[in-house]
C-alpha cells in the first residue's frame, strides 16, 4: 500500500509545524483492530471508516473485514475486503484550526494560533464554501478546521470564533 | 345537462382517462359528475345506453355514492326498484366484464347496507330473497346469486373489506351484527347446497380436468363458503375499541370460534365429508384447492361451544381423522419427484396445519377417547419422517418441507407434554392409564423422529457448508432454536438411544478431523473437511440442546431423564460424561498455536459452537449442586462437582481457562468467536462456588493480565464487554484481599497505559497521532467496561479509581475538540457510570464532585461543538447517525432516572443538583436536535422519553427555559401525540399529564404554559374523537384528558362545540343529543378536587380507576362510533 503514497516530503514537513515532522505518513494496524470512525488508507487515499463489518467466505471460513470508507478530501466512497488478520495502513490524520484573515483567489489567507500566516489552503468548494464565503462577507470572525493527511490538506468545517 | 349529452361527456372522459396528457382533467370531470346531485337516473341511462366498461363502472359507483349521500331523499320503494334494476341489469347484459359486474354487486350491497338500520325485517330480506330466487334458477342466475351473496358478505364484514363510503363506525358495527344474526348462516347453507350439486356432478364426471373457468358455480360457491368461514363473529370474539376499523391487510386469525348456533351446519358429518371429497377433485385448479384447504383448516379446528357434548366432539375428531388419513397417507407416500410438483408443498403445509388444528384444542382425555387415535398418529409419525427425508433430498423445497416438519413437531411436543401433565396431575386412574398408553406410543416414535432429524441435519450439511452466501447474522441455534427445543424434548423421552447415536456420530467425525489435522501442512481446507466441520457443528448444537436448557436467571437443572440415565450407568460407560469428554477432546484438538498451518485449517464456526455449548453446559453441569436434586447422579457429581463434594470440577475449570486463553489468541481477529468466549467467561462467573474457584485458580490472574495487555489488538466491539466481565467477576471475590489484588491489577493496567499517555510531556503535540489516539480510546473503553460492571457492591471502589480521572476527561474533550469520536467515548463513559453507579453508596461530597465534573464536561462539549458547520455527509453514510446526539440523550435520560441523590445533596448549599446538570444539558441538547433526526425511530423515542421524564421530574423548572427552547420542546410533544410508534404517544401523553397537573397546582407560575395546554387539549380531543387510537393507549390518554380538563376547565367547554362543528359526520339533532350526553357522561369522570388537598393535584387524582375506565370507554364508544367514519 505504501507504493500509493504520492507525496512531496518537503511540503509535508513544512505543513506540520514541527508536530510530527519526519514521522511516518501511515502506521500499520491489524485489520480487525480498526475502529468505526477511525481512518484507513484505501488505494492510497486517506479515508474515514463509516461501516465496518466482518464477513465470512462460507460458513467455516476465516473472518474478513469489510470496510466502507469515505475519502476525507473528496467524500468519495471506497471499500475493501481484507482478511481480518492482515495489516492495513492507517494514515496519520491531523486537524488544526486557523483564523480566517481573507479569501483570496481561491485560497484562504489564514493565521495560526501563534500568529504565523498560512496561505496554501484552498477555499472549499460546494455548500461549505458558499456558507463560509457568505459568513465571511458578513464580517464574522471565522475559524476553519483544516485536515491534513498523506500530504494533502483541506478545510472540513468552520465556526464562528466565539471562544 | 340532458341525458345524451351526459353520456357523451362521460364517454369522452373515460376515453381521455386512458391518456397521460388528459388523465387529470378527465378524472376531474368524472369526480365532479359523481358528486353532483340527483345523478341516479343519469347513471341508469348510462348503464342502459353504453357498452363501454369504464362508463358502466363509473355509473355503478356513481349510484353507490349517490344513494349513501342522498339516502333520505328516496322512497324505500325506489330503492328496492333500483336494486332490482341492477340485478336485472347483470342478468340481461350478457357481455359485462368482471370488474363492472363486481362494481354493480357492490352497489347493490352498499345500498342494502345503507338502508339496513331503518328497514323492517322484510325490507332487509329483499336482497336475500333475490339471492335465494336466483340460486333456484338456471346456472347463469345461480352464478349471479353467488356473486351477489359474496358482495353482501364482504360489504357487511368487519375484516376491512367493506367499502369506505363515509359511514360511521357504529353504523358498520350494527349492520355487521344484524347481518351476522339474520343472513350469514342462511347464505352459508345456500352455498353448501350449490356446492353439493356441483360435487355430485364432479363425481359423476371424474377424470375431466377441473378449472374455475369451466366450473364457475363450483368456484364461486367455494369462494363464498371460505369467506363466510373466515367471518369475524361478533358473538365470540373480543370486543374492539369503538372507532377501530380493521385494515384490509390484517391477517385472518388461524382459529375462528364459531357460535353454538352454527352447530347444525358445521358439526355435521356430511359437510365434513363433502369438503374432504372435494379436496382431491379440485387439485387441477390451485385457487380452488387453496380455498378448500382453508375451509378444511377451519373445520379441523372446531372447538368450544359449538360442540354439544364430549360425544359430539369425539365423533367430530374421528370424522376429521378419517378424512385426514387418506390425505396424510397420500402426501406421505409421494416420491421426491412428486414433491417437486407444483402445489405439493402447499398441500403438505396445509395438511400439517389441519393436523395441528385438530390436535391443539382438545384435552388428552378427549383425544384418548377417540377410537382411531393410534392409526392416525401412526400415519402422522410417518408423515413427520417423510418431511424430514424429503427436505434433505429435495433442496429446492427444503425450507418449506422443514416448515411443515416444524408444524408437526410442535404438535408432537404438545401432545407429549399434555400426556405427561395428565399423568402427574393425579387424574382418575383410567385417564392416567390412557395417558400412559399414549406416552408409551410417543416414546416409541420419538427416537425415530430424533434419529431422522439428526440424519437430515447431516445430509443438509452438504447444501449449507459450502454456501458462500453471507449469513443473516444469526447462529443456527438461534434460527432453529424452537425446533431444537422441541427435538430435545422428544430426545429426552429416549435418552439412551439418542445419546448413543450422537456419541457414535461425534466419535467418528472427531477421529477423522484429528487425522486430518495431524497430517495437514499447508493450511488447506478441502471440501470433505468443510463437511466434517458442518457435521461437527450440528452435532455440537443438537447435543447442547439435549444436554441442557437455557434458563435465564435460574439454574437450569440436568434434565430428569438424563440424570436418571446417568444413575443407571457405570462411570466409564456414562453416556453424558463420555460425550462431554469427546467434545473436550475435540476442543483440545482445535485449540492450536495461531501461527501453525493446522490453525489456518480450523473452522471458527466450530470453535464458536464449542464455546456456545460450553456456556450452556457450564451453567447446568459444572459444580452441579446435589442439593438441587432429589438425587443427583454420582457420575455427574464425581466428574463435575466441587472438590468439597469429592468432584473433579476444578480440573475441568482449569482446562477451560487454558483453552479459553488459547482460543482468544487463535481467534483474536474474529469478533464472533471472541464474544462467545467472553460469554463462557460470564457463565463461569455467575454462580458463587464456581466463581470463587475461578478467582482462586492460579491461572486466572495471568489470564486477566493477558486480556489487558492485548486489548489494543483485539477488535473494538469486545473492549467494553471484556473489561466488564472481568470486573464483574472480581467484584464478587470471596475475600477483600483477593478483591483488592485483582482490582489493583486492572487499575494499575489502566493507570500505566492511559495516565502515562495523558501525562506524557509530548501529549499536546502527539495527541493526534494514531498510536496516541488509539491508546486514549482503548483507555476510555476500559473505563467504560468498569462503569458497565458497577453495582451496589463495587461502586465505591470503581468510583474512587475513576474519579481520579474526572478532570482528565474534561481535558480530553477540550483537547480533542475536533474529534467527535473521542468526545463520544468520554460521554459514553459518563452515561454508563450514571446508569450503573449506585450513588447511594457514595458520600455526598463524592456525588457532588461527580456532578460538578459532569457539568464542566457538558459545558466543554458544548463549547467545542457550538456553531460548527460540518461539510461532510458522514452522518448520512454512517450506520449509526448522530451518535453524539444519541449519547447526550442517553446520558441525560439516565441522569433523570437516578434515584435518591437529591435527598443526599439536600442541605448542602453549594451542591450541584442533578436537575442543574440536566437543565444545562437540555440547553445544549435542544439546539442540536434537528427535524430530520426525529425521523429516526430510535432517536425520536429517546428524545420524547427524555422530554417526558424531564417534565415529570421537574415540571416547575420548565418555565425557566428560554422561550425558544420551550417552544421547541412543546412542538416535539405535539409531534408525539399522533405518532405511529406507540411508545412515543404513550410518553407524550404522560408528559402532558405531568405538565397539566403542575399547572393545576401552580396556576400563577404556570401561566406561560396555558396556551400550550390549550393546544394539547384540542389535539387530544381530536385524537380521541376522530383519529386512530390504540386500545393500549386508552388509559394514558384518559389520564391525560382528565388532567388537561382540570387544568384548563375554561378552555374545555368552547372547544367541544368547535370540534364537533368540524366533524365529517352531519350532525342531526338525534346525533347531537347522543354526543352531548356522551360528553355529559364523561364529565362524571372529572375529578373535582384533589384526593389529598394538602398535597395538591397528583397522578393519583387522574389515575384510571375501574369506574373511570368504564366511563371513558363508554364515552369513546359513544363519540367514536359516530364520529369515526369509513
Amino acid at each position: 500500500m505504501t507504493d500509493h503514497r504520492a507525496i512531496n516530503e518537503e511540503q509535508y514537513n513544512f505543513q506540520f509545524e514541527g508536530a510530527s515532522a519526519g514521522a511516518s505518513l501511515t502506521v500499520p494496524m491489524q485489520c480487525s483492530a480498526l475502529r468505526k470512525s477511525g481512518h484507513v488508507l484505501i488505494d492510497g487515499r486517506p479515508c474515514k471508516i463509516v461501516e465496518l463489518s466482518t464477513a465470512k467466505p462460507g460458513k467455516h471460513g476465516h473472518a474478513k473485514v469489510h470496510l466502507i470508507a469515505l475519502d476525507i478530501f473528496t467524500g468519495k466512497k471506497l471499500d475493501i475486503i481484507s482478511p481480518a488478520t492482515h495489516n492495513v495502513d492507517v494514515p496519520v490524520v491531523v486537524r488544526h484550526e486557523y483564523v480566517v484573515q481573507d479569501i483570496d483567489d481561491g485560497f484562504l489567507s489564514l493565521l495560526t494560533e501563534t500568529g504565523i500566516p498560512k496561505d496554501d489552503v484552498k477555499m472549499p468548494v460546494g455548500e461549505l464554501g458558499d456558507r463560509l464565503r457568505e459568513d465571511f462577507m458578513k464580517e464574522k470572525d471565522l475559524v476553519v478546521m483544516v485536515v491534513t493527511a498523506m500530504g494533502e490538506q483541506a478545510v472540513v468545517s468552520f465556526r464562528e470564533a466565539s471562544r | 345537462m340532458d341525458l345524451p349529452t351526459a353520456l357523451a361527456t362521460i364517454e369522452k372522459a373515460c376515453a381521455e382517462q386512458q391518456h397521460p396528457s388528459t388523465r387529470v382533467q378527465a378524472e376531474k370531470v368524472l369526480i365532479e359528475f359523481k358528486q353532483s346531485a340527483n345523478i341516479v337516473p343519469v347513471c341508469q341511462y348510462l348503464l342502459a345506453n353504453s357498452t363501454t366498461p369504464a362508463v358502466q363502472f363509473h355509473a355503478a359507483s356513481g349510484i353507490t355514492g349517490a344513494i349513501v349521500r342522498e339516502y333520505g331523499l328516496y322512497q324505500k320503494q325506489d330503492i328496492h326498484n333500483l336494486q332490482a334494476y341492477l340485478i336485472g341489469y347483470n342478468l340481461h347484459q350478457t357481455r359485462l366484464v368482471t370488474w363492472v359486474s363486481k362494481q354493480i354487486y357492490q352497489a347493490i350491497a352498499v345500498i342494502s347496507k345503507r338502508g339496513w338500520l331503518e328497514a323492517t325485517e322484510e325490507e332487509q330480506d329483499v336482497v336475500y330473497n333475490h339471492i335465494l330466487q336466483l340460486l333456484s334458477m338456471g346456472d347463469k342466475e345461480k352464478k349471479i346469486g353467488l356473486s351477489l351473496a359474496h358482495a353482501m358478505v364482504d360489504e357487511f364484514s368487519s375484516r376491512g373489506k367493506a367499502s369506505s363510503v363515509g359511514l360511521t363506525w357504529d353504523f358498520h358495527y350494527k349492520t355487521k351484527n344484524s347481518f351476522e344474526e339474520r343472513h350469514l348462516r342462511l347464505l352459508f347453507e345456500a352455498a353448501l347446497k350449490i356446492l353439493h350439486e356441483q360435487l355430485g356432478q364432479l363425481i359423476t364426471n371424474q377424470g375431466q380436468e377441473v378449472s374455475g373457468a369451466q366450473k364457475p358455480l363450483l368456484s364461486l360457491s367455494i369462494m363464498l363458503l371460505e369467506s363466510i368461514l373466515q367471518w369475524d363473529f361478533s358473538s365470540t370474539s373480543q370486543p374492539v375499541l369503538a372507532g377501530t376499523f380493521a385494515d384490509d391487510e390484517d391477517d385472518v386469525p388461524k382459529t375462528i370460534v364459531y357460535p353454538a348456533s352454527w352447530r347444525p351446519v358445521l358439526v355435521n358429518a356430511d359437510v365434513l365429508s363433502m369438503f374432504f371429497s372435494l379436496f382431491p377433485l379440485v387439485q387441477d385448479d390451485n385457487i380452488m384447492t387453496h380455498r378448500v384447504r382453508q375451509c378444511l383448516i377451519q373445520l379441523c379446528g372446531l372447538h368450544g361451544a359449538i360442540f354439544e357434548s364430549d360425544e359430539a366432539t369425539i365423533h367430530h375428531i374421528s370424522g376429521v381423522m378419517r378424512g385426514l388419513l387418506t390425505l396424510v397417507s397420500n402426501v406421505a407416500s409421494c416420491s421426491s419427484d412428486e414433491c417437486l410438483q407444483a402445489d405439493y408443498t402447499e398441500n403438505l403445509i396445509a395438511i400439517t396445519e389441519m393436523i395441528r388444528q385438530l390436535l391443539s384444542f382438545h384435552s388428552i382425555q378427549t383425544i384418548c377417547a377417540v377410537p382411531d387415535r393410534f392409526d392416525f398418529l401412526n400415519q402422522v409419525a410417518l408423515l413427520t419422517i417423510h418431511t424430514l427425508n424429503e427436505s434433505a433430498k429435495v433442496p429446492e423445497e427444503s425450507e418449506s418441507l422443514m416448515g411443515a416438519f416444524d408444524e408437526l413437531l410442535v404438535t408432537w411436543v404438545k401432545l407429549v407434554q399434555d400426556s405427561q401433565a395428565a399423568i402427574s396431575d393425579h387424574n382418575s386412574p383410567s385417564l392416567v392409564a390412557d395417558a400412559t398408553n399414549l406416552l408409551q406410543f410417543f416414546h416409541s416414535i420419538s427416537y425415530r423422529i430424533v434419529e431422522k432429524y439428526i440424519d437430515t441435519r447431516l445430509e443438509l450439511a452438504k447444501l449449507n457448508a459450502l454456501d458462500e452466501e453471507e449469513s443473516d447474522g444469526f447462529q443456527d441455534w438461534e434460527t432453529y432454536g424452537d425446533q431444537l427445543i422441541s427435538i430435545a424434548a422428544l430426545a429426552r423421552l429416549d435418552p439412551h438411544n439418542t445419546l448413543l447415536r450422537l456419541q457414535t456420530l461425534l466419535h467418528e467425525r472427531i477421529e477423522a478431523l484429528q487425522g486430518f489435522l495431524n497430517t495437514t501442512q499447508d493450511g488447506s481446507h478441502p471440501d470433505y473437511v468443510v463437511f466434517l466441520y458442518e457435521h461437527l457443528h450440528w452435532l455440537i448444537v443438537i447435543t447442547g440442546y439435549v444436554f441442557a436448557d437455557n434458563n435465564v436467571g435460574e439454574t437450569a437443572l440436568v434434565p430428569e431423564t438424563l440424570n436418571g440415565l446417568s444413575k443407571t450407568q457405570a462411570l466409564a460407560q456414562d453416556q453424558l460424561v463420555n460425550i462431554f469428554s469427546n467434545l473436550m477432546s475435540l476442543l483440545d484438538s482445535v485449540s492450536l498455536d495461531s501461527h501453525s498451518a493446522q490453525a489456518i485449517s480450523c473452522s471458527p464456526q466450530v470453535a464458536l459452537s464449542l464455546f456456545w455449548f460450553l456456556e450452556r453446559w457450564v451453567k447446568t453441569y459444572l459444580f452441579c449442586n446435589p442439593e438441587n436434586y432429589a438425587s443427583l447422579s454420582p457420575n455427574l457429581l464425581q466428574s463435575y462437582g466441587e472438590p468439597s463434594r469429592g468432584g473433579q470440577g476444578v480440573t475441568i475449570l482449569e482446562f477451560l481457562i487454558a483453552k479459553l486463553r488459547i482460543n482468544f489468541v487463535m481467534w483474536n481477529a474474529d469478533p464472533d468467536v471472541l464474544v462467545q468466549v467472553i460469554a463462557l467467561l460470564n457463565s463461569l462467573g455467575q454462580r458463587s462456588a464456581l466463581r470463587d474457584a475461578l478467582l482462586r485458580s492460579e491461572q486466572f490472574p495471568p489470564l486477566v493480565q493477558f486480556f489487558i495487555d492485548n486489548l489494543s489488538v483485539l477488535p473494538e466491539v469486545i473492549h467494553n464487554s471484556l473489561i466488564q466481565s472481568i470486573t464483574t467477576i472480581i467484584s464478587y471475590a470471596p475475600s477483600e484481599q483477593l478483591n483488592g489484588h485483582y482490582f489493583n491489577l486492572i487499575s494499575t493496567a489502566v493507570e500505566t497505559r492511559f495516565a502515562a499517555v495523558l501525562h506524557d510531556k509530548s501529549f499536546t503535540v502527539r495527541y493526534q497521532t494514531p498510536e496516541v489516539m488509539s491508546q486514549i480510546m482503548n483507555g476510555l473503553e476500559m473505563f467504560n467496561g468498569l462503569a458497565l460492571a458497577s453495582t451496589d457492591i463495587n461502586t465505591p471502589m470503581i468510583f474512587s479509581f475513576c474519579s481520579r480521572f474526572f478532570e482528565s476527561f474534561v481535558d480530553l474533550v477540550r483537547i480533542y475538540s475536533s474529534f467527535p469520536e473521542v468526545q463520544i467515548l468520554v460521554l459514553q463513559v459518563y452515561s454508563d457510570m450514571i446508569k450503573n453507579f449506585e450513588f447511594t453508596t457514595l458520600s455526598a461530597d463524592q456525588v457532588n464532585y461527580f456532578h460538578s465534573c459532569l457539568l464542566k464536561l457538558l459545558q466543554t462539549f458544548s463549547a467545542a461543538n457550538l456553531g460548527t458547520k460540518r461539510s461532510s455527509a458522514w452522518e448520512d453514510a454512517e450506520e449509526d447517525p448522530y451518535s453524539d446526539v444519541t449519547v447526550v440523550l442517553e446520558l441525560l435520560l439516565s441522569l433523570l432516572e437516578v434515584r435518591g441523590v437529591d435527598e443526599m445533596l439536600n442541605g448542602s448549599e453549594s451542591a450541584v443538583l442533578p436537575s442543574t446538570v440536566v437543565f444545562s444539558g437540555i440547553n445544549i441538547l435542544i439546539p442540536m436536535i434537528k427535524e430530520n433526526m426525529l425521523k429516526i425511530p430510535r432517536l425520536c423515542t429517546l428524545y420524547v422519553r427524555l422530554i417526558s421524564r424531564l417534565i415529570e421530574s421537574y415540571p416547575g423548572r420548565l418555565i425557566e427555559l428560554p422561550a425558544d427552547l420551550m417552544n421547541n420542546l412543546m412542538a416535539s410533544l405535539k409531534f408525539g401525540i399522533d405518532h405511529n410508534i406507540l411508545e412515543v404517544s404513550h410518553l407524550t401523553f404522560q408528559a402532558i399529564t405531568a405538565m397539566a397537573l403542575y399547572s393545576c397546582n401552580h396556576r400563577q407560575a404556570a401561566a406561560a404554559l396555558q396556551p400550550h395546554l390549550d393546544a394539547f387539549l384540542k389535539l387530544m380531543f381530536e385524537q380521541l374523537l376522530f383519529k386512530k387510537l390504540d386500545m393500549e393507549l386508552v388509559d394514558v390518554a384518559g389520564s391525560c384528558v382528565l388532567a388537561l380538563v382540570c387544568a384548563r376547565q375554561e378552555a374545555y367547554g368552547g372547544l367541544i362545540q368547535e370540534l364537533l362543528a368540524a366533524s365529517e359526520t352531519p350532525l342531526t339533532p338525534e346525533l347531537e343529543q347522543r354526543l352531548s350526553s356522551s360528553f355529559q357522561h364523561l364529565s362524571e369522570a372529572f375529578p373535582t378536587q384533589p384526593l389529598q388537598p394538602n398535597q395538591g393535584w397528583t397522578m393519583r387524582d387522574v389515575a384510571m380507576t375501574a369506574t373511570r375506565r368504564e366511563i371513558f370507554l363508554r364515552f369513546l364508544m359513544g363519540v367514536r362510533g359516530v364520529l369515526r367514519v369509513k
